[in-house]
């Protein structure tokens, strides 16, 4: 049995490198919680390569305006197609914010159609951990920008019953991407949520 | 005596001659029609005493064989002889995959000809090698026929399947999912427990109830379900299927129920996956020596790589491959559906036949082959084989009288000619 590798993806648009803390921080918290064989450093992938195909999971973040390549278009849906999970979150946390809205419009055009939101029941919430209230906030939503601008729901695209593509506004890529120098945001371990997106991605 | 020798052999052919006249039967009127048409012609066909003869060169439906049926039924004789149809059956019956399709299981002499097809058109052709030819039809649309030589044999589908359910026992992963797709993709009711962590599973269905009557086959993928070995025997020796994985079968604990034992892991052959030979980019756990009663499905290279053993009613199937995900994932277009057809073959392989016949709904969901030449004797009697070589008409055969009367001509007058030359006449 091959292990689990977290894969960040790598897009010729925008920042895709924004977010450095995070695989090491989520690597770190599926090895603590669970008994899922991890690799211990993540990979990073170019969004047009064939080598996505290997990581089922595979992570895209940002702040700039988003635009695939035709090539990378390409590519995002076979690998969706195939059963690939891309989890897309917004580092500016905002509302209509250049990444949001770009990314989002990249994304139907790969899907087909807009991204939709998950009711707070779906089993992303409880598939390990439990979030009976849904995506649980980030210390950015609630005061780290001053704003306690909260995003009730994440959006996602199914196929079938199960997401294909799941994209937050809430900024876990701040929350996740906390130095070990220092403390988290939350005294409640904020990384579990990222725990139960690679439960449902290796389970579903 | 050479006298009388030669009177005996002139009157043995005086006495051939005299039956073969008086022998000779009366110019009977003879038709040719074709076969859609002879029931119309009997159906006219006066129910006088004369012995009505058919030859057919092609296989009589059943309509025409009522007629004929209810011509000797009502006193008119008749006989009948076949000089063209072939010896063959068909029967279908599902496949034990919940993505649909029958088999097509036809029986015909080696050497002929099989066209498969059904209401819309032709399906496939096959040539027959060991007395019959086997077609996987994926949806036959109506009746299916199959014309062995041209002569048809129809048989109509079976009912749709109604699979049980799959069980997949594994720890979170990406093999585990990609299986579990698989098979939910092609239809099979799966349920599921994948262990997170030892006091945590994600849990879909109700994976803990083993129980044949619900469900038809249970994939052991690794060692997690070791806790389960002793339940898991006594579901497989109650009739259930098993497919054991790689990591599961390298447990001690399945030691009794594996096909063969296994030896070390070894690299996959290539590192891309080919659409010809996808498994060769696989690591692969061999199963080096089989357990007696045990059969090797599938090979790589010269390494049993796929087996399978009878346990009590029970089967299990041994998969040495893993990784099969990154068939899945990496491999070529179409790599998606192919490794979703091999493991419902898998899977359909470890289920016994006779759960998949309860499965299906019982034996009346499996059709009754058809078989044209055996349907005829059934309905007519056994044909005359005297007509076997001629279009009809009377019967050229002499009896065995005649051929002794022919016997003793020909050694009488040779008798008289070997006394001739002996004495040296001429």
């Amino acid at each position: 049995m091959s292990a689990f590798t977290f894969c960040t993806v790598q897009y010729e648009s925008g920042d895709w490198d924004s977010a450095p803390q995070v695989p090491a921080n989520l690597i770190d918290s599926v090895a603590r919680y669970t008994a899922i064989e991890v690799t211990p450093t993540g990979a990073i992938v170019a969004l047009s390569s064939t080598d996505l195909l290997r990581y089922p999971l595979a992570y895209l973040t940002g702040h700039l305006p988003v635009r695939f390549s035709t090539a990378e278009r390409d590519m995002l849906r076979t690998y969706l197609q195939r059963g690939g999970l891309l989890f897309v979150d917004d580092h500016n946390h905002d509302v209509d914010g250049v990444f949001s809205k770009s990314a989002l419009e990249e994304l139907a055009r790969v899907t087909g159609a807009p991204l939709k939101s998950i009711p707070k029941t779906h089993e992303l919430y409880r598939c390990f951990f439990n979030f009976p209230d849904g995506p649980p906030t980030t210390g950015h939503e609630l005061n780290g920008w001053g704003d306690n601008l909260v995003h009730a729901e994440l959006l996602a695209s199914l196929r079938g019953d199960r997401i294909s593509v799941l994209f937050s506004n809430k900024d876990y890529s701040s929350e996740w991407g906390y130095h070990p120098d220092n403390k988290r945001f939350q005294s409640v371990d904020n990384t579990r949520f990222g725990v139960n997106l690679v439960v449902y991605a290796l389970t579903r | 005596m050479e006298r009388v020798l030669r009177g005996v052999g002139l009157a043995a052919l005086a006495v051939m001659l005299v039956d073969a006249w008086r022998g000779a039967p009366a110019a009977l009127p003879a038709r040719t029609v074709a076969p859609g048409a002879l029931a119309g012609v009997l159906a006219t066909w006066p129910l006088g005493p004369e012995t009505l003869t058919v030859v057919t060169d092609t296989a009589l439906d059943g309509v025409t064989s009522a007629w004929l049926a209810a011509r000797r039924d009502a006193g008119a004789p008749s006989r009948w002889g076949n000089r063209a149809t072939p010896a063959s059956a068909v029967a279908l019956e599902p496949t034990l995959d919940p993505g649909g399709g029958v088999r097509a299981l036809v029986a015909a002499p080696r050497g002929a000809v099989v066209q498969l097809g059904d209401s819309v058109g032709a399906i496939d052709s096959a040539t027959v090698h060991r007395g019959g030819v086997v077609f996987t039809v994926a949806s036959p649309v109506g009746r299916a026929t199959a014309r062995v030589n041209g002569s048809p044999a129809r048989s109509h589908p079976p009912a749709v399947a109604r699979p049980r359910a799959v069980i997949v026992l594994a720890r979170a992963g990406w093999e585990a999912k990609f299986v579990t797709a698989a098979l939910e993709e092609r239809g099979w009711p799966v349920e599921v427990r994948l262990v997170v962590r030892p006091d945590t599973s994600v849990v879909q269905g109700s994976p803990a109830r083993l129980d044949t009557s619900r469900v038809a086959v249970v994939v052991a993928l690794d060692a997690s379900a070791a806790p389960q070995a002793a339940a898991l025997g006594a579901f497989v020796r109650s009739g259930g299927g098993l497919v054991l994985g790689p990591d599961a079968a390298m447990n001690a604990a399945f030691a009794n129920l594996r096909a063969g034992a296994t030896g070390p892991r070894q690299a996959p052959l290539s590192i891309a996956v080919a659409a010809r030979d996808p498994r060769r980019a696989l690591p692969l756990v061999p199963i080096v020596t089989l357990e007696p009663g045990a059969v090797a499905l599938e090979r790589r290279d010269a390494t049993i790589a796929v087996a399978a053993r009878r346990v009590s009613a029970g089967r299990v199937v041994q998969v040495g491959y893993d990784d099969s995900w990154r068939w899945r994932m990496t491999g070529p277009d179409g790599a998606r559906e192919a490794h979703r057809r091999w493991w419902a073959a898998l899977v359909a392989s470890a289920s016994p036949e006779r759960l998949a016949q309860a499965t299906f709904g019982g034996p009346a969901a499996v059709s009754t082959a058809d078989a044209p030449l055996a349907r005829m004797v059934a309905d007519l009697g056994a044909p005359d084989p005297t007509l076997l070589s001629r279009s009809g008409g009377a019967s050229p055969d002499p009896g065995p009288l005649g051929w002794w009367w022919g016997v003793l001509a020909l050694a009488a007058l040779l008798a008289e000619w070997a006394s001739r030359r002996l004495r040296g006449v001429p």
